[in-house]
């Protein structure tokens, strides 16, 4: 099978997959008890007002029908109304998704760039200090509370040295593209606007990253000692072979496969996950967006989030299968 | 160079002089005052006519004028002019016309008039959001007339007590500017009624406008210059209007000078906490709120008036303000003692457990007999602290409860229906205009029923009689004598226990001068009102 075709597939896999997750969500969303219409109309509102706005927002007529109505006005683009917000969500959406991607990208990048070189020295260092120490890293890593982690870098690096911005995302670059301020100021070509929206991101990223980071370090680690093990590596070493090349083209190409799909897995994870850190840090993010949704029981608005991170989800596995055939070229597509 | 030239250039050259020794000549511009002020709730529209939650509130009365304005001056809520420069009511109280401020100007740079005013009246009747329910009852669409330019006139159903006051949260409306930005909407002429322009811009008069509006974020406002109250140095020229939910980031941001002022949401202990830092000011007042845990009158066991004056009685209302709610005032009845019309000689439960075993017993019911469900609103933990002690209290006299923490969209339709509605529920209800009658039609007139307000489902005829009586008094002595004489009645009915009226706290850094609780939601944080002294 040739790759384009495999892609395909795949592609129409996400079909019944997201067509499930929006049945699922939109069945929950319905039978949690609470009436969003009373909340979204103030507590004084009488019974009559509650059933007018029942009638507007359809949510009078059969399950069936409601959902048919929303999926069809999905696929035109349009979310539905929020309660909450009083505007279509999928304004909300354009609003606040960019923010959640841009910090669960940045701490994705930062758990790889940190925890690769770690791992790789734990490895290389097997039973020695370099070894012992980011066992200890991991662990911390691991079992520290995100939120807290978070409090703990916000008086170091804002409140102590002052170095970094407490809160927020920081100013929108002067032109707003993608609605990722990172990117924006790029493509712009401004460099201090970077630089801010750079400051404003790094601790909330480091915070959110900090658990997959010790993944990634632990894996590496783990793959790269198996492969050290095995033949080609033993060969490529008894040939003379220096010792960067055999690790960095070699045995970390072969021990990053196991890693691919923990950082396939934990992008979704920190996708939905990173409510905690956009609360310490007021970062305007999705996940804020979806818990506050929640909390006022506001259909549109939980539903939306849902299958947005379903969706991010899907595509972020589908590139990371993609990606197994880079570097194992043994994996084919079938 | 002849002589007029040298005089020419001498006098330049002075005033140069004169004026780089003192930039305050050549500023037409204000000294740049920027105020960081921190809310832990989202703004969630910019409309102040669907503003009902503080956040949006505060937006509302700094975009914005309302018709009237409580009298902070003299630290009530009593109504004082403010864009109607004056009013008279007719004898039999149903009719009043109001005098409209000449000059008030619009953002938009248009002269605010009577049309203004009675199109925003009408708006908020058709639109029916925020506090629409408050005039419903006696005012129609339609119901209010121009008379001319500077003058509008109300025709009420019926006389209405808490008419007048309730005005203070009327904010009025650029028509045109509105009209001239309509889209696709559901109110036929009226289309969307400006809802799409009000995302972007506010259409207000108010003493700021509007610069961004980064939703959950931050909202940025700036002083209008032509605001018809005037400005003086040190008032604040910029807010930056903040949004953070996280207790320890706010507490960090105050402490640290990046925020100047912070909400009222705190818990007591980082506000005792805050009390011992340097450079920051605590203010506690007590407030108009009332805590109190609702008695569901619908429901065996609680219809018994025994046994609901027993559980007063059972409750140990000082072990809660001390050591629970950190301070305030123990609630005397329904009404917070600050409220005009508060009656003095309504009855006031204490612990008393022989009385309350009495009253058990008068009641029918012996130690073990009774299970009550006591439900709290599951993001207040405080008031789970107060199930905990009710709970203890009540094993006292052989009355077991179960504690069930519920999320208040729960607790909401949980409220529709007596059935539905717990035997206890832990509420805390603020003023929701500034009249007694909030605290008294408000929660023990049926016609609140089905609401949060009135999970106690009172019914008490001659209450009801007082209540009604009351509304429609023209006298005020008569109307605050019916008001209070309802209050001793819904008091000795005991369909609440009356915890607490709680201390309102509030923190800001040292130089914000100006800060003074008004007790009318949201109207504390009317950033004309601060100046920053350093």
């Amino acid at each position: 099978m040739n790759f384009r075709i495999y892609l395909v597939r795949r592609i129409l896999h996400l079909i019944p997959v997201l067509l499930g997750l929006s049945v699922l969500i939109f069945v929950v969303s319905r039978v949690i008890p609470g009436d969003p219409l009373r909340l979204a109309l103030g507590t004084e509102a009488t019974e009559e007002q509650v059933q007018q706005l029942r009638q507007q927002t359809g949510l009078d007529r059969p399950l069936v029908v409601q959902y048919i109505t929303y999926m069809a006005g999905v696929l035109r683009g349009d979310f539905g109304y929020s309660l909450r917000t009083h505007r279509n969500v999928t304004k909300d959406l354009l609003d606040f998704f960019p923010a959640t991607l841009e910090l669960t990208t940045v701490a994705m990048g930062i758990a790889v760039v940190i925890g690769m070189p770690l791992g790789i020295l734990a490895a290389v260092r097997k039973d020695e200090a370099a070894d012992h120490l980011s066992r200890v890293l991991a662990l911390i890593g691991v079992a520290l509370p995100r939120f807290w982690l978070a409090i703990l870098l916000q008086l170091a690096f804002a409140y102590h040295l002052r170095l970094l911005p407490t809160i927020g995302r920081g100013p929108a670059p002067p032109t707003e593209i993608t609605g990722l301020y990172l990117v924006d100021s790029l493509l712009a070509v401004d460099l201090q606007a970077f630089w801010v929206s750079f400051k404003h991101v790094a601790m909330p990223a480091f915070a959110l990253s900090v658990g997959t980071l010790a993944q990634v370090m632990r894996l590496i680690r783990a793959g790269m000692i198996e492969e050290m093990r095995r033949d080609y590596a033993l060969s490529a070493r008894s040939y003379g072979l220096p010792a960067n090349l055999i690790i960095y083209k070699y045995l970390l190409k072969n021990a990053f496969t196991a890693t691919l799909t923990i950082l396939g897995l934990s992008y979704g994870f920190l996708l939905g996950n990173a409510f905690l850190v956009e609360t310490v840090f007021a970062w305007p993010g999705l996940a804020f967006y979806g818990v506050d949704a929640l909390r006022f029981k506001d259909f549109n608005g939980v539903i939306a989030v849902t299958l947005v991170i379903g969706m991010t989800y899907a595509v972020v596995n589908l590139i990371t299968d993609i990606l197994y055939g880079y570097f194992d070229p043994r994996i084919r597509y079938e | 160079m002849n002589r007029w030239r040298y005089l020419v250039l001498v006098v330049t050259a002075a005033v140069a002089l004169t004026v780089s020794a003192n930039p305050a000549l050549v500023l037409s511009q204000p000294r740049e005052v920027i105020f960081t002020n921190i809310e832990t709730q989202i703004i969630t529209a910019i409309d102040p006519q669907a503003a009902v939650d503080e956040s949006s509130l505060h937006s509302a009365i700094n975009l914005y004028d309302p018709l009237i304005y409580p009298n902070v001056e003299q630290g009530t809520m009593n109504p004082r002019p403010h864009i109607a420069e004056s009013w008279q009511v007719t004898p039999d109280g149903k009719t009043y016309t109001f005098k409209i401020r000449r000059g008030v100007k619009f953002h938009s740079g248009r002269e605010l008039t009577a049309e203004d005013v009675a199109w925003s009246m009408d708006r908020m009747l058709r639109t029916k959001r925020g506090f629409f329910w408050v005039f419903e009852p006696v005012l129609d669409a339609g119901g209010t007339q121009v008379v001319d330019k500077y003058t509008v006139r109300m025709r009420l159903k019926g006389a209405y007590a808490p008419f007048l006051g309730a005005l203070e949260v009327f904010f009025i409306m650029d028509k045109d500017l509105i009209m001239a930005n309509l889209r696709p909407g559901p109110f036929g002429e009226f289309a969307d009624y400006g809802a799409a322009m009000l995302e972007r811009q506010d259409a207000g008069s108010g003493p700021f406008r509007m610069e961004r509006w980064d939703r959950a974020t931050e909202m940025v406002m700036v002083r209008f210059p032509d605001y018809w109250r005037g400005w003086k140095d040190g008032q604040i020229t910029r807010v930056h209007y903040k949004t953070v939910t996280e207790e320890a980031t706010v507490k960090t941001l105050l402490i640290s000078g990046q925020a100047d002022m912070i909400p009222q949401w705190l818990s007591a202990q980082s506000f005792q906490e805050l009390k011992q830092t340097p450079g920051i000011v605590v203010k506690e007042d007590p407030t108009v709120q009332l805590f109190h845990l609702q008695l569901n009158t619908k429901k065996a066991p609680l219809t018994n008036v025994k046994l609901r004056q027993a559980i007063s009685y059972a409750f140990d209302y000082d072990k809660a303000l001390q050591q629970i709610f950190l301070g305030g005032a123990k609630a005397r009845g329904p009404v917070p003692v600050r409220v005009p019309g508060w009656a003095s000689n309504v009855p006031i439960y204490s612990r008393n457990l022989n009385k309350a075993k009495e009253l058990l017993a008068e009641a029918g019911y012996k130690p073990g007999d009774i299970t009550l469900e006591y439900v709290w609103v599951s993001a207040l933990p405080l008031e789970r602290l107060i199930g905990l002690l009710l709970q203890s209290n009540l094993q006292e006299i052989g009355i077991k409860v179960d504690i069930v923490g519920e999320p208040w969209a729960n607790v909401v339709a949980r409220a529709t229906k007596a059935e539905t509605t717990p035997h206890i529920t832990a509420i805390f209800d603020t003023l929701k205009y500034p009249h007694i009658d909030s605290h008294t039609y408000g929660m023990y007139h049926p016609s609140c029923w089905g609401t949060f307000r009135c999970m106690s489902y009172y019914e008490n005829p001659e209450v009801s009689r007082l209540l009604e009586a009351a509304r429609r008094a023209i006298d005020p002595k008569e109307q605050m004598q019916r008001y209070q004489e309802a209050q001793v009645l819904i008091a000795r009915d005991a369909p609440s226990i009356y915890v607490a009226n709680p201390l309102h706290r509030i923190a800001f850094r040292n130089y914000v001068k100006g800060y003074r609780y008004v007790g009318l939601l949201g109207f504390d944080n009317n950033f004309y009102d601060f100046t920053i002294v350093r």
